[in-house]
C-alpha cells in the first residue's frame, strides 16, 4: 500500500471527521443555548429569582432586632440597598441577551459556576463537583445497559439469519412487542414483583444504606441495585433489537456476494463473519447512534424511577427548587455526552466503512 | 477428446407456498474436456437452476434433486456435502454466478476476494496466494494496482473479470458461465467473451455457460443444449444446432434472432412459456408449436440424432 | 385502487395478531366514546381536579370485588349520616329554651348499621353552623353493645371540620379509659377507628384479637346556644375500605373516571402524535428529495443538526416554565420529534422513488412539482408508513406518562400516566395498593399491545420482503 495512498486515505478520513464533529458542535451550541433562553423564557428564571433574593434579604432582616426598631421609611431603603447588593452579587442587574451569551460561552468550556440551592454530597456548590458526583452512576449504568443490549441483538440477529422459520426464530418474532412499552415501565413491575412482593431486591438507590466499607462489597451492593434497572431496559429493548437485527441480517443474506461466497463453499461462520456483519457494519453503527441517543433520554425517567443517583435525579431535583444554574449545567453535560458519543461512533464508522477511506 | 461430464437424468425441484417448482425435470447430457456446452433458453426455463445443480448450490427449500452426475468417471452426486466441498467445489468445478457485478463484497479488497479460495481449501500460503492472485489479474486484464481497491471502485466489465479471475484461481476443469455478459454493454461483452476464449484456449478449461443471448453464445459454443421448461428439448453440436434446428421450439428461437446478411424478418414464438409449478401434460411445447399434432398430448421420446446429440419431438419419432 | 386495498385487509385479517391487537384498540374506542358521552371533557377536568366533589368517597379504597374473594367483609363504599338531608336513622329537633334569657337546645340523633367485619378506614363529621352566638356541641358516640363515649365537646361558632381519624386527644383518652377498665395497658397503639368500633374487652389489648362489634350504632349530637334562631347541621361520614369497580386513589377519586377518560385521551394523543409527526416528516424528506440541491442539504443539515439535541431535557424545561395543557405539549412534542432518523429514512426512499421513469413522465407532461410530491411519490412510499405510524403511538402515550412522572405533564389532565406517577409517588408499590398501579398500567400496556400488534403485522403485509425465502 503506497505512502501516497495511505495518506490520501486518512485526509480523507480527517476530512469526513472534521465535518461531522462541526455538525455536531453545532448541535452542542444551539442545544446549550436553547437551554439558557428556554430556561429565563418569558423572564421567568429572573423573576423567580429575583423575589427569591427579596424573600432571603427580608428573611434575614426580619431576625434582626436593630432593623425592626427603625421606622418604616428607613426599613424599606436598607432592605431595597440590600437587595440591589444581592441582585448585583449575583449579577441579574444587566439584561438578559448581553447575559445569555456570556452563559453559553462558560457553559462551552464547562465553566458552570456555582448552584444556587443545591450542594454536592461533599458539601460544595460548585457545579462541576455535583455534577461530577452524579455523572459517573449515570455513566455506570447507561453504559452498561447499550453494550449489554448491542452485543446481544448483534448476536441473536445473526444466529437467526441462519435460521429462519426455527422456533427461536418465531419466539424472538413473536416476542417484539414487548418492546412497544420502554424500560422505566418495566421497571415500575420489576420493583413491585422484586421488591415490593419478593423482598429479594432493593426498591432503588444505588447502594446500600448505609454503603459496605470495602470495595468488593461495595461493588456487590451496586450490582446487586444495578439488577433491576438493567434488567427494565434488556426486557424492554432486546426484543426490538433482536428483531430489526434478525430482519436485517437476513435481507443481507439474501444478497449475491453472500449467495455467491456460498457457492464456493466458503464455511457458514465466515460468511456470517465476513459477509453479512462486515458490510453491515456502518449502517449497524449508525442505529447504534440512534438508539444512544434515545437512551440518554429515557435515561431520565428511568433513574426516577429507581431513585438512581445520577443525572436525571439531579435534573429532577433542579426543576423542583427552580436552581436555574443547575439546570443549565445538565444540560450542557448531557448535550457534550451525547456529542462525544456521536463523535467517536462517527470515528469508528469511517474506519469500517471504506467508501469513506476511498471517496470521502 | 474423452468425456469429462456426463449428466443423466437429473432432477431439481423446489417447494413454494404454490406448489413444487420442477426447474430441471430429467435433464441428460455430456460434455468433452476442453469444449463449450451452451445452454440455451427463454428465462424462466430452468437455466439457472441447472447450472447451480451441477455444482450443489441448492435453494433451502429443495425437495428433490436426484440424478446422476459423473465427473471423470465419478458419480459425484454420490459425494457427501463434506466430501463435495472438499473435492469438487472450486477444485474441479468452479461457477461464475449471473449478476457479477453484486457478487463481490463490498468491504473486502480484491486481493482478499481472490486468495480467499486458496487459503480455504488450503492450496497455498498467504504470500503464494498473493502472487496467484497478482498473475490471474494480469491475465484476465486487470492491473495489478487494483488489487489494493474495493469492488466499488472497478466498472463492471472489470469485476466481471475480477469473478471470472476467482473462478479460475484454484485451475478447476471445469467452469459454469451464468449470463456471464448478459449486464454488460455490448463492447464490454466482446472483451469478456474474447477472454473466455483465451483463457479456455491457454488452460485447456471445459466451459458450461447458460445465456438467453444466442448471438453471443455461437461464438463460443461447441455443443449446444436447447432448454425448455425444465427439459432439455435439443441437444447437439453447435453448428448442427445453429444451422439446422430440428425442434420446432428450438427453430422459432433461432429465427428470433435477426441475422446480418439476411432479409428475412425475425419472427417471435407467441405465447409465454409455462410455469414450472404445473407444466402442461407430454410435450410442454404443445401450446405454442405451430407443429402441434394430437399425439403430442404424450410425452415425446427422445431421438438420436448424430453421434451424441438428441431431439425430443414426436416430429422425428420412428413409427 | 380499492380492489388491491380489499385484499389487503382480507390478508391482514388472516393474521390472529392483527385481529387480537385491532379488538383490543376498539374495545378503547369504545370506552372513550362512553366517557365522552357520559360525562363531557370540560366536567370531568372539573370533577376530576376538585377536592370538594370527592369529599364523601373513601380515600385509597380497594376495588369492591375483593370482598367476593375474601372471607373478611371489608367495610363499602361510605356511611353518609347528614342531617339536612331527611332520612332513616336521623331525627333532628331544635327547640327554643328559656333560662335566663333565650336560647336554643338542638338534638341531632343518628343511627346506622354496621355489619362489616373490618374497621373503616375514616371517620369524620362536618359541622354545620349558622348562629350569631357560640354554641356549645357535644357529640357521644354510642356502640351497639351499649357502650357509649363522649367524643366530642368544643364550643363552635362557624363552620367546623372535625377528622376523628388520627385525633391524638381523643386516642388517648380512650386509651386511658380502656387501661383504667381492664387494669392493662394495650400493647400497641390504638386508633379511633378501634375506639369507635371495637368490643370493649380483655379482646381489644392485642391487636390480634380485637373484635368489633357489629350491630346497630348510635351518634347523639346536642347543641346549646344563645342565639334562639341558631341552626346546626352534622354531617358524619364513616368511610370505608373499598369502592367501586377500580378502587379509589389518595385524592379519594374513583379510579374508574380516570381510567375511563384516560382512554381517550392516549388515543387522541399517541394517534395524532404520530400521524401528525410522520406526515411532517415524509412532507419535509420529499421537499428535500425532490427539489434537490440547497434545499435538500439545509434540510438534511438541519435535520442531522437537531436530532443530536436531547429533546428530552429540554422538553422538561419548556413544560415546567410553561406548564402546558395537553394540547400544547402535543404540538410541542411533535415539533421536537420530527427531526430525527424518519426524515433520513424517507428521504432515501423518496430519491429512490424519484429516480422512477413514472416521475419523468409525469414532468414531461407538465404536473407541477406539488402534485407530482404529493399524487405520485407520497402513494408509493405510504405501505412502509402506516406501520410505522402504527408503531409508534405506543412511545407518544408512553412520552406523555414519561412527562407525568417527571412531574412537568398537563397538572389537569386525566391521562393514565398521571395515575400511574400518582400512584408510584404516593407509594402504592409500597403500602400495596396494587389496584392503584395496575389500574393505568395494564391500561397502558393493553393499548402499547394493541397497536404493537397490529403494527408488526401491517408491516409484514405491507412489507413482504421476506415472504419468499
Amino acid at each position: 500500500m503506497s505512502r501516497k495512498h495511505r495518506r490520501k486515505e486518512l485526509i480523507r478520513i480527517g476530512r469526513f471527521i472534521g465535518i461531522r464533529a462541526l455538525t455536531v458542535f453545532a448541535s452542542l451550541v444551539i442545544a446549550i443555548y436553547l437551554t439558557i433562553l428556554i430556561a429565563n423564557m418569558g423572564g421567568h428564571i429572573d423573576k423567580i429569582m429575583i423575589s427569591e433574593v427579596k424573600l432571603r434579604v427580608y428573611e434575614t432582616l426580619r431576625n434582626d432586632p436593630t432593623w425592626k426598631a427603625l421606622p418604616s421609611a428607613e426599613r424599606e431603603k436598607i432592605a431595597q440597598s440590600l437587595i440591589q447588593q444581592e441582585l448585583e452579587r449575583l449579577g441579574l442587574t444587566q439584561p438578559f441577551i448581553i447575559r445569555s451569551f456570556k452563559y453559553l460561552q462558560d457553559a462551552l468550556t464547562l465553566n458552570l459556576g456555582r448552584a444556587m440551592y443545591i450542594t454536592s454530597g461533599g458539601g460544595s456548590k460548585r457545579i462541576w463537583d455535583i455534577i461530577t458526583e452524579r455523572l459517573p452512576p449515570t455513566i455506570l449504568l447507561f453504559t452498561t445497559a447499550n453494550v449489554i443490549i448491542f452485543f446481544t441483538e448483534i448476536f441473536i440477529g445473526l444466529v437467526l439469519s441462519r435460521k429462519y422459520g426455527s422456533k427461536l426464530d418465531k419466539l424472538v418474532v413473536g416476542s417484539a412487542w414487548l418492546s412497544s412499552m420502554p424500560g422505566w415501565f418495566y421497571g415500575i413491575f420489576l420493583i413491585l414483583i422484586f421488591a415490593s412482593w419478593f423482598k429479594v431486591l432493593p426498591y432503588g438507590g444505588m447502594v446500600d444504606a448505609p454503603p459496605p466499607e470495602d470495595p468488593l462489597n461495595y461493588a456487590l451492593s451496586v450490582l446487586k441495585h444495578m439488577i433491576l434497572p438493567l434488567g427494565s431496559w434488556l426486557i424492554a429493548y432486546i426484543p426490538i433489537g433482536a428483531y430489526s437485527r434478525r430482519t436485517f441480517f437476513l435481507l443481507f443474506s439474501m444478497e449475491d456476494y453472500v449467495e455467491y461466497a456460498r457457492a464456493r463453499g466458503v464455511p457458514p461462520r465466515i460468511i456470517e463473519r465476513r459477509y453479512i456483519l462486515r458490510p453491515t457494519l456502518p449502517p449497524i453503527i449508525t442505529s447504534f447512534v440512534l438508539t444512544l441517543i434515545a437512551s440518554w433520554m429515557g435515561a431520565m425517567v428511568t433513574e426516577t424511577v429507581f431513585s438512581w443517583p445520577g443525572l436525571g435525579t439531579l435534573m429532577r431535583e433542579a426543576i423542583g427548587i427552580n436552581d436555574a444554574p443547575v439546570i443549565i449545567g445538565v444540560i450542557t453535560i448531557y448535550a457534550y455526552l451525547l456529542a462525544i458519543s456521536v463523535i467517536i461512533l462517527d470515528i469508528i464508522y469511517a474506519i469500517v466503512d471504506p467508501r469513506i477511506r476511498v471517496k470521502g | 477428446m474423452e468425456e469429462i461430464l456426463r449428466v443423466e437424468n437429473l432432477y431439481l425441484y423446489f417447494r413454494t407456498s404454490r406448489g413444487d417448482v420442477k426447474a430441471a425435470d430429467g435433464v441428460s447430457f455430456s460434455v468433452k474436456r476442453g469444449e463449450s456446452l451452451a445452454i440455451i433458453g427463454e428465462s424462466g426455463c430452468g437455466k439457472t437452476s441447472l447450472a447451480r445443480a451441477l455444482i450443489r448450490f441448492l435453494p433451502r427449500n429443495v425437495s428433490m434433486y436426484k440424478g446422476k452426475i459423473i465427473l471423470d468417471g465419478i458419480d459425484i452426486m454420490k459425494l457427501s456435502d463434506k466430501e463435495f466441498d472438499e473435492k469438487i467445489r472450486w477444485r474441479k468445478i468452479s461457477y461464475v454466478s449471473q449478476a457479477a457485478m453484486n457478487s463481490l463484497n463490498p468491504v473486502i479488497k480484491i486481493v482478499d476476494h481472490l486468495v480467499e479460495p486458496l487459503i480455504l481449501k488450503n492450496m497455498a500460503s498467504k504470500k503464494e496466494a498473493v502472487e496467484r492472485a497478482r498473475e490471474i489479474l494480469k491475465l484476465v486484464g486487470i492491473s495489478e494496482d487494483f488489487l489494493d481497491r474495493y469492488p466499488f471502485e472497478l466498472s463492471g466489465g472489470m469485476r466481471q473479470r475480477v469473478v471470472i479471475a476467482i473462478s479460475l484461481i484454484t485451475r478447476p476443469d471445469i467452469v459454469i458461465l451464468d449470463e456471464p455478459t448478459s449486464a454488460l454493454d455490448v463492447m464490454t461483452q466482446a472483451n469478456i467473451m474474447n477472454l473466455l476464449k483465451e483463457l479456455k484456449r491457454r488452460f485447456k478449461l471445459t466451459y458450461i455457460f447458460i445465456t438467453h443471448d444466442i448471438g453471443t453464445s455461437s461464438e463460443l459454443a461447441d455443443k449446444v443444449a436447447v432448454m425448455y421448461a425444465g427439459k432439455i428439448v435439443e441437444f447437439g453440436t453447435a453448428e448442427q444446432v445453429y444451422t439446422d434446428p430440428l425442434h420446432p421450439y428450438s427453430k422459432a428461437l433461432l429465427n428470433s434472432v435477426p441475422r446480418l446478411h439476411e432479409e428475412r424478418v425475425p419472427t417471435f414464438v407467441p405465447g409465454s412459456p409455462p410455469s414450472l409449478i404445473n407444466p402442461p401434460e407430454g410435450c410442454r411445447f404443445r401450446p405454442r408449436c405451430p407443429n402441434a399434432m394430437p399425439i403430442c398430448v404424450k410425452d415425446p421420446p427422445v431421438v438420436k440424432i448424430g453421434k451424441n446429440g438428441y431431439v425430443k419431438c414426436w416430429l422425428y419419432a420412428k413409427k | 385502487m380499492s380492489a388491491r386495498l380489499r385484499e389487503t385487509i382480507k390478508l391482514l385479517f388472516k393474521y390472529k395478531s392483527f385481529v387480537i391487537g385491532l379488538f383490543i384498540i376498539m374495545l378503547f374506542i369504545v370506552l372513550s366514546a362512553y366517557a365522552m358521552l357520559t360525562i363531557p371533557y370540560d366536567k370531568a377536568i372539573k370533577m376530576w381536579n376538585s377536592i370538594e366533589y370527592w369529599k364523601d368517597y373513601p380515600k385509597l379504597a380497594y376495588p369492591a370485588w375483593i370482598n367476593k374473594f375474601s372471607a373478611k367483609k371489608l367495610p363499602e363504599g361510605t356511611i353518609i349520616l347528614d342531617s339536612r338531608k331527611k332520612g332513616l336513622g336521623i331525627s333532628k329537633t331544635v327547640q327554643e329554651i328559656v333560662f335566663g334569657g333565650k336560647g336554643v337546645l338542638i338534638n341531632i340523633n343518628m343511627e346506622f348499621n354496621y355489619n362489616y367485619d373490618d374497621f373503616p378506614s375514616e371517620v369524620a363529621m362536618w359541622f354545620y353552623i349558622n348562629t350569631t352566638q357560640p354554641m356549645l356541641v357535644k357529640v357521644t358516640w354510642i356502640k351497639p353493645d351499649g357502650t357509649s363515649h363522649l367524643i366530642y365537646k368544643e364550643v363552635l361558632s362557624t363552620y367546623q371540620y372535625y377528622r376523628l381519624t388520627g385525633d391524638l386527644k381523643l386516642i388517648s383518652d380512650f386509651t386511658a379509659y380502656i387501661t383504667k377498665l381492664l387494669g392493662r395497658k394495650p400493647e400497641y397503639q390504638m386508633t379511633t377507628e378501634i375506639a369507635l368500633f371495637a368490643k370493649e374487652d380483655e379482646s381489644i389489648l392485642s391487636k390480634e384479637t380485637i373484635k368489633l362489634v357489629k350491630g346497630r350504632y348510635k351518634i347523639k349530637i346536642e347543641a346549646r346556644g344563645d342565639d334562639p334562631n341558631a341552626n346546626l347541621d352534622v354531617k358524619v361520614d364513616i368511610y370505608g375500605k373499598v369502592y367501586g369497580l377500580l378502587g379509589t386513589d389518595d385524592k379519594r377519586r374513583d379510579l374508574l373516571i380516570g381510567i375511563m377518560w384516560g382512554a381517550p385521551l392516549a388515543l387522541s394523543f399517541g394517534v395524532l402524535a404520530s400521524v401528525m409527526t410522520v406526515f411532517l416528516q415524509m412532507i419535509i424528506a420529499a421537499v428535500g428529495a425532490w427539489y434537490g440541491k440547497w434545499v435538500d442539504h439545509l434540510i438534511s443539515r438541519v435535520n442531522e443538526i437537531i436530532m443530536v439535541i436531547p429533546f428530552l431535557p429540554l422538553l422538561i424545561m419548556i413544560s415546567y416554565f410553561y406548564k402546558f395543557s395537553i394540547w400544547t405539549l402535543l404540538f410541542v412534542v411533535v415539533g421536537l420529534s420530527i427531526f430525527g432518523p424518519g426524515i433520513k429514512t424517507y428521504r432515501a426512499m423518496f430519491l429512490q422513488v424519484r429516480e422512477m421513469p413514472y416521475i419523468e413522465a409525469a414532468q414531461a407532461y407538465g404536473a407541477s412539482n406539488f402534485r407530482i410530491i404529493l399524487r405520485y411519490m407520497v402513494p408509493k412510499v405510504l405501505p412502509t408508513i402506516i406501520p410505522n405510524i402504527v408503531l409508534s403511538v405506543p412511545s407518544f402515550v408512553f412520552l406523555e406518562a414519561a412527562l407525568a412522572i417527571l412531574g412537568v405533564g398537563d397538572p389537569q389532565a386525566i391521562t393514565w400516566g398521571k395515575i400511574l406517577d400518582e400512584a408510584y409517588v404516593g407509594g402504592a408499590l409500597y403500602w400495596g395498593l396494587y389496584h392503584w398501579i395496575l389500574a393505568p398500567s395494564l391500561c397502558l400496556v393493553l393499548i402499547s399491545v394493541g397497536f404493537a400488534l397490529m403494527g408488526f403485522t401491517l408491516d409484514r403485509v405491507f412489507n413482504p420482503r421476506l415472504r419468499e425465502m
